[in-house]
């Protein structure tokens, strides 16, 4: 094995290619959601081998540096919160499949308006995603603390949709099946956006040393 | 479309991702190979190697391979054996009188055992740093240049050419090259250490022993030390003999644990320190006794 630095760098590759393969899964997920793009789906519900494979790759890492180089300070705080952003980005990549899977599901059934408070939230969850990967980028504290604070939004626009969903259920139920499909799509990027701020959590600790899970978030 | 930092950040690490933001093949395929070698030759095997100082048998029945151009750690607690193997391996024991061996003990094909063995010689193929630097009372010059000028016909020019050379390679040229001919003796520990290195490397050695080379090193000397042997091991074969474990999983590729002078597990460092087969190992490796 190399010396400790030249495996950071190693394992600093790794995730900021899983990173970029991830965010990319979920930004086609969502354009083939909004523009009813059934090639693009079946493309992002057939590619999760390169993260599945990535994903073994990072762990193994993970462990042969703690065993062979016994990092401490930042060097461990890093590998730790590596072991923790590739379980996150990993599940990212389930759920933009997921997403994927149930929009091309949806595309198979009576047309149903996609309601301005899912457009929204796609467009949000786009930008936590984005944001997250972007600190962990460029290991930027700051941006990370902004991604856990533009969590609530997502939350309430996932609550509109919810709403809009009871109400035309009661007006519409030859949609029913549909307008469920839609809520579960909602749940899934709605699931993604906390993943996302796991990512940015791990990021703070990573680079501010301190845990900040649990914490209520300052407004 | 990624998002630009990612890019950025990526493009800094030297990592080519597309548009599309997958992983090129290329790139993959390059962080793959990144780290891993490719196979190596055996440059010595111990089969049924036994030892003895006297009546107390110091190895039982050891069987090793010691791969070429690695870095092999004898690891175990204090009186298992591994600096008993080690000093077999250039004949080393030979100084001791009651020392005798049996078993077969091959270096690149050759029965480092045999009678016949010109002893002097394997000690120039088979270099040798001991714990405690030793320098000879001489200038730093005549330090490196006092085995080739015992074993090699060298013209003048020839022999400053190898001292340097070897020099170099033990990372010590840039801090005594304007003191060539000082003595060796005012060098500080770990320059010593490295002196005793260029030493070993200057009679062109295919093996290098070391015996604990950084036991009475301080830290920063250490790890500048462990940094050479990862550069070296481009060209020797060391097998290095050292308590310091996280040493060994530093700076080894293969490491062989003794215990009470039987070989008791050996393979790949990264598998021997996260998953030992042996539970005696995992013991000695966590610390639970030693």
């Amino acid at each position: 094995m190399s010396s400790l630095p030249t495996e950071l760098i190693k394992l600093r590759r790794m995730i900021l290619s899983m990173g970029a393969i991830v965010e990319e899964r979920v930004n086609q997920a969502i354009e083939a959601l909004l523009q009813h793009d059934l090639a693009l789906a079946e493309r992002v519900r057939a590619g999760d081998d390169e993260v599945d494979r990535l994903d073994l790759d990072v762990e193994k890492e993970c462990v042969e540096i703690l065993a062979l180089h016994q990092p401490v300070a930042g060097d461990l705080r890093f590998v730790l919160a590596a072991l923790r952003i590739n379980a996150d980005l990993e599940r990212i990549a389930d759920l933009a499949r997921s997403v994927a899977k149930r929009s091309i599901k949806l595309e198979h059934q009576r047309p149903v308006k996609r309601p301005r408070a899912l457009v929204d939230l796609a467009g949000a969850v786009r930008s936590v995603v984005s944001d997250a990967i972007s600190a962990l980028a460029e290991q930027n504290l700051e941006q990370a603390m902004e991604v856990r604070r533009a969590d609530k939004p997502v939350d309430e626009k996932y609550r509109e949709v919810f709403a809009w969903a009871v109400d035309e259920v009661s007006r519409r139920g030859e949609d029913a099946k549909a307008i469920i499909d839609m809520l579960s799509i909602v749940r899934a990027l709605e699931r993604i956006a906390d993943l996302a701020t796991n990512v940015a959590e791990a990021v703070v600790f990573s680079v501010g040393g301190t845990i900040v899970r649990h914490t209520p978030v300052e407004q | 479309m990624i998002h630009a930092p990612t890019q950025t950040a990526l493009a800094n690490e030297g990592t080519p991702v597309s548009r599309t933001g997958q992983l090129g093949h290329a790139a993959r395929h390059a962080l793959e190979q990144r780290g891993t070698e490719g196979p190596t030759g055996v440059a010595l095997i111990a089969a049924g190697l036994s030892a003895w100082y006297g009546q107390h048998q110091a190895l039982a029945d050891v069987g090793l391979e010691v791969p070429e151009r690695r870095v092999t750690a004898l690891i175990g607690p204090s009186g298992c054996g591994k600096s008993t193997f080690l000093r077999w391996v250039n004949r080393m024991n030979d100084v001791v009188r009651t020392a005798r061996a049996s078993g077969r003990l091959e270096l690149f094909g050759e029965d480092v055992l045999a009678p016949s063995v010109d002893a002097v010689d394997l000690r120039r193929r088979v270099g040798m740093v001991f714990q405690k630097p030793n320098p000879f009372p001489k200038s730093i010059f005549d330090n490196v240049a006092f085995g080739p000028r015992l074993h090699l016909r060298l013209r003048r020019g020839a022999l400053a050419d190898l001292v340097e050379m070897s020099l170099r390679q033990a990372a010590l040229w840039d801090e005594v090259k304007d003191r060539l001919h000082a003595s060796a003796l005012g060098l500080s520990g770990g320059q010593q250490q490295r002196l005793c290195i260029a030493r070993a490397i200057a009679v062109g050695p295919q093996v290098l022993l070391m015996d604990e080379p950084c036991s009475a090193l301080d830290p920063q000397a250490t790890l500048r030390i462990e940094d050479l042997i990862r550069d070296l091991r481009r060209q020797f074969t060391i097998i290095i003999v050292t308590h310091n474990m996280q040493q060994a999983a530093r700076v080894s590729d293969t490491v062989a644990f003794f215990y009470e002078g039987r070989l008791i597990e050996s393979g790949q460092t990264v598998q021997v320190f996260t998953k030992p087969s042996s539970a005696r190992t995992e013991d000695y490796i966590t610390g639970r006794f030693g």
